[in-house]
């Protein structure tokens, strides 16, 4: 009796030495654990940038690159002949400069000892193969339209590549900066594999890429022409949700945001301030709200329907002015984008040399508004009949765009006009945009550089067709505007230019296809350890290229 | 229902808890926004994302007052999670009667359509009929549906099983009654009692499910309040506006409760092995 009553106590001793034990390991793995995952220890022990981007690269090499991560990641991986400075107008970068023969060629001089990632010499021939090879059928670039206004491009030396026009063509230059050069040992007789097997000609060379968990490793290239050390190493990341890219820089697991940062988020920033910071500049992004001026589809109706009343009301300027007069843009600037973006009066934006400054917006009158509408026709017949008459607004999911849209819709209801919102994810959208299939949409041009992107936007022949291209997706048509359009981009002289231009935005001004609304700064949040980016106004990332790292418990600047 | 029964319910603190508390999301969401206007519901930027300080439950997204959404947002959600549950569980009752009843090969081919649905994960399939449908209220309910009346009808055929052996069944049928009138008058008043279980657990996940789908944007159209697209703009705003996460989430939370307190409740009423 005695011996089980002791066996017993012995038992309920062990049983409680494991459960101690098993709590003493718990806790060892949990410290363990928490120490490895700690990210400030892992990100503090090299001298990395991680930078994270809001999606993935559809392709690096730049004649496939279409999205702004992808054009941006591009951009260091391959340089261009020349880039955009920050007046907006080209600057060299692999050209040493260029020479004009006359309106229609041009001698482009490289600079002396380019090369690419793997030690052989960048020539001109790799530059006249990379702008022939868009035009290569084999190859299928998307941009495979945008120089086909050259004529030829030949190599007349090691360094001198001639550029032949069909005819005087003024964006050319800032073309040039658009397109990073490929090699042409590495990507002839293999376009496909080429697109894939990345040999850059930029400052980083693409050392890793994993698609599984959509990392880059990009390496400082050595024998990079421009003076003075580069960032040794970046590491760019995929984070699509803007809440955990912004929790990522606070957890200090990454450095430098380069996606999309809503401005209600910047408050956010000020909440860490010995952490984080935000830098800002103005935007080239240009945001506005397109109407379809097709007109009614079927006008012998005896009774029209509503699809065609609306379509009738767009047509009109008058309902187009009392859309635009109903909205309270300065009202969203002030609250939703916290000064953060800039009132557009058109397409061209502000400090731009095109801009002209006589320009002023429409201003917020709902007044007006409604009785330019009942001017129009467009009286209101009441509640549950359309009232003056329905619209549908097309929209992408994305929340920050939406909560305007939905302004938008109030405000178009404040005029008694019945509205509602079609959200649909980007692809879907950016279909029924390109067939015409839509009332208003609100959309971003980004960037604005170039103010020949009146020909995509406003030239008739740019009017997209069931097979024909064209950035015209709203129909407008207006003679005036196509002659004043062809004229600027014939000119080569910039103060012409800049005249042309400011009648074309007046012009555009009065008939309202679009409604100009604002451009949105460009905002980056990074981590105070991340010293001397300044962030460009097309949101280019070549900058991060002179960053310096300050790692606080590591041995000094990196 | 047997007066015994409904005492036995009311006695019940589980089934008398969930009772109230659904009741009072009823009347909020059938009185409430009459009560409260819909003011509330219009935009004024100046109040975007202020807090509770600044008023009642505090402002959403576009200064959108969140008490009126809530409010709102409470007649949604029962109304889909409600026409949900009904139109599920009269698509299973009348599935599983037929399948159980008449048993065999037709039992045996209806199982396994049953069984290529219970295949896919439920609010999965939801989420993909919703994606598909453009954002109306009652597209809401037809991807609730669609896959929301398996259940029912798994539990219908399981009873009808159990109970078409039964004398009373075996005399109805000597005496020549035609099938659907043993199915409606003879079987299915007498399995109410599971179903009816079974619905209020089912009215609980559909609310869930129905935040779950506004929570994705794939719900009501953009602008209708509901509660699972309030939760959404909190976790777009979770640092600034915390609150915009925190109510929803509250209402979520207790008549999910309450609807399981009911379903508990129910169970220990008509569970005669308890008495």
């Amino acid at each position: 009796m005695i011996d089980s009553k002791k066996r017993l106590h012995a038992s309920r001793i062990k049983d409680k030495l494991i459960f101690l034990l098993q709590l003493v390991t718990l806790f060892l793995l949990s410290v363990f654990s928490a120490c490895r995952c700690h990210p400030e220890a892992s990100l503090k022990a090299d001298n990395t940038l991680h930078v994270i981007v809001s999606s993935s690269p559809e392709s690096l090499d730049p004649r496939f690159a279409t999205s702004a991560v992808a054009s941006h990641l591009s951009e260091l991986i391959f340089a261009s002949l020349f880039v955009i400075g920050e007046d907006l107008l080209p600057e060299s970068f692999l050209a040493k400069d260029i020479e004009q023969i006359n309106p229609v060629t041009y001698l482009v001089h490289l600079r002396p000892n380019l090369f690419f990632h793997d030690g052989t010499p960048l020539t001109a021939e790799d530059v006249a193969y990379t702008f022939s090879s868009l035009k290569d059928p084999d190859v299928r670039s998307p941009h495979a339209e945008k120089f086909n206004y050259t004529q030829s491009v030949q190599a007349i030396s090691e360094h001198t590549i001639q550029f032949v026009l069909k005819a005087p063509f003024a964006p050319f230059l800032t073309d040039l900066c658009s397109l990073g050069i490929v090699s042409k040992k590495h990507c002839q007789n293999r376009s496909q594999q080429c697109r894939h097997e990345i040999m850059g000609s930029g400052p980083y060379r693409l050392t890793q890429f994993d698609k599984v968990t959509d990392t880059l490793i990009l390496q400082a290239q050595t024998q990079w022409f421009e003076a003075g050390p580069l960032l040794p190493r970046i590491e760019v990341r995929v984070v699509k949700d803007s809440t955990t890219r912004l929790l990522e820089l606070i957890k200090g697991k990454a450095d430098f945001n380069s996606g999309e940062t809503s401005p209600v988020q910047t408050s956010v920033v000020q909440k860490y301030p010995e952490q984080l910071i935000l830098k800002k500049t103005p935007g080239l992004g240009f945001a506005y709200l397109a109407m379809n001026l097709r007109g009614p589809k079927n006008t012998k109706a005896i009774k029209e329907s509503e699809e065609d009343r609306t379509r009738r009301a767009l047509t009109d300027v008058r309902v187009r002015k009392a859309l635009a007069l109903s909205i309270d843009i300065n009202a969203i600037l002030k609250y939703k984008f916290h000064g953060m973006a800039t009132r557009a009066t058109g397409l061209i934006p502000p400090q731009h040399w095109a801009k002209s400054q006589q320009l002023s917006p429409l201003l917020y009158d709902p007044i007006t508004a409604r009785s330019l509408l009942d001017q129009a026709g467009f009286t209101d017949r009441g509640p549950g009949k359309g009232q003056r008459f329905k619209i549908t607004i097309s929209t992408s999911p994305d929340r920050f765009r939406q909560s305007i849209a939905l302004i938008y819709a109030q405000n178009f209801r404040d005029l008694g006009i019945e509205t509602q919102l079609r959200i649909k994810d980007f692809s879907a959208l950016y279909q029924d945009i390109k067939q015409g299939n839509f009332e208003i949409f609100s959309l971003i041009w980004t960037p604005v550089v170039e103010p020949d992107l009146f020909h995509w936007i406003f030239h008739s022949s740019n009017i997209p067709g069931p097979e024909k291209g064209g950035g015209n997706r709203g129909a407008y048509l207006d003679p005036i505007i196509d002659e004043l359009i062809i004229q600027a981009r014939t000119s080569t002289n910039l103060e012409i230019r800049k005249v042309l231009y400011e009648k074309i935005e007046m012009r555009l001004l009065e008939t309202l296809p679009y409604i100009p609304l604002w451009f949105e700064d460009e905002i980056v949040v990074m981590n105070r350890n991340v010293l001397h980016f300044t962030p460009s106004r097309t949101g280019s990332l070549l900058g991060l290229r002179h960053v310096k790292l300050m790692r606080t418990n590591s041995k000094g600047p990196l | 229902m047997e007066q015994r029964t409904i005492k036995r319910f009311l006695k019940n603190p589980s089934s008398l808890a969930g009772t109230i508390i659904i009741l009072c999301f009823i009347l909020i969401g059938t009185f409430g926004p009459w009560l409260i206007g819909d003011q509330g519901l219009l935009i004024h930027l100046d109040m975007e994302l202020k807090g509770p300080s600044a008023g009642r439950l505090g402002f959403a997204e576009n200064g959108v007052d969140v008490l009126t959404s809530l409010i709102y947002g409470a007649r949604i959600s029962l109304l889909i999670a409600m026409t949900s549950t009904v139109i599920s569980l009269s698509i299973g009752i009348v599935y599983g009667a037929i399948s159980g009843f008449f048993g065999n090969r037709i039992d045996a081919i209806m199982m396994r359509i049953i069984d290529m649905l219970l295949a896919f994960p439920g609010l999965l399939l939801a989420i993909y009929i919703a994606a598909i449908l453009s954002p109306k209220t009652i597209n809401v309910v037809f991807a609730l549906c669609a896959t929301g009346w398996v259940g029912y009808a798994r539990v219908v055929r399981a009873q009808v099983l159990s109970i078409k052996n039964y004398d009373y069944v075996i005399a109805a049928t000597s005496l020549g009654a035609k099938t659907h009138r043993i199915i409606l008058i003879h079987i299915i008043p007498n399995i109410l009692g599971p179903i009816i279980i079974q619905a209020s657990f089912g009215l609980a996940s559909l609310i869930l499910a129905e935040a779950a789908l506004n929570f994705l944007g794939l719900g009501v159209p953009p602008g209708t309040p509901s509660w699972g697209a309030l939760l959404d703009q909190g976790v777009s705003y979770l640092f600034i506006a915390p609150h915009l996460a925190i109510f929803p989430g509250i209402c979520i939370g207790i008549t999910v409760l309450g609807f399981n307190f009911l379903g508990d409740g129910l169970r220990d009423v008509f569970d005669v092995k308890s008495q």
